[in-house]
């Protein structure tokens, strides 16, 4: 609740901030909107670790392997970051830079899922 | 990370603003553009190590 309300209030400053200065220096407004994308984030990212351990612990519970679970988690991660970076590129205006972005972490978030893959048509083969 | 970051670039915005306002008005166009140019670069070398912070957080936590 202390974090929400907390994230709330940097937001709205931030929000005010920027549209102040967005007038006249708009490529200043824009790195304010990044700090304070970064402030927030990095206020979130506890709630997210928890979650991550909930979710290991819980994996473990139901004995299943750690290789399976990570590329779960590493997707999440690249999909945070390439949704942060796009969204900034879209808000300098730059949106072809964001679209590269974007498949660019596709192509990523796919490369951390190949051994998962690979894993499921080595068990279809052998069933065969 | 601090909030005083946010206030602390908003305020080196507004006064860039107004040195390319005065600096414009007074005829003056390079050493306006000239303004803005140090301002934005003053602002990005304030900034550059919070990103790489939440970048090396969001690495960790991940486990990218």
């Amino acid at each position: 609740m202390e974090l929400a309300l907390k994230i709330a209030a940097i937001a709205v400053t931030a929000s005010l901030c920027a549209v102040a200065v967005k007038q006249h220096t708009p490529e200043i407004g824009l790195v304010l909107a990044l700090v304070s994308g970064c402030l927030i984030l990095s206020l979130a990212i506890e709630p997210i670790q928890s979650v991550i351990e909930l979710m290991e612990s819980l994996c473990e519970t139901a004995g299943l392997a750690p290789a399976v679970v990570s590329p779960v988690i590493k997707t999440v991660g690249i999909a945070i970051l390439t949704r942060i970076s796009a969204e900034f590129c879209r808000d300098a205006k730059e949106g072809g830079i964001a679209s590269f972005l974007e498949i660019a972490g596709s192509a990523g978030a796919l490369l951390v899922c190949l051994p998962l893959f690979k894993t499921v048509l080595n068990m279809i083969t052998g069933l065969l | 990370m601090d909030v005083d970051l946010i206030f602390k670039i908003a305020a080196i915005g507004i006064l860039v603003a107004v040195l390319n306002q005065v600096l414009k008005g007074s005829g003056r166009e390079e050493q306006a553009m000239m303004t803005t140019l140090v301002g934005l670069v003053v602002v990005l070398m304030m900034v550059v190590k919070e990103i790489n912070t939440l970048f090396e957080l969001v690495k960790s936590l991940f486990g990218l």
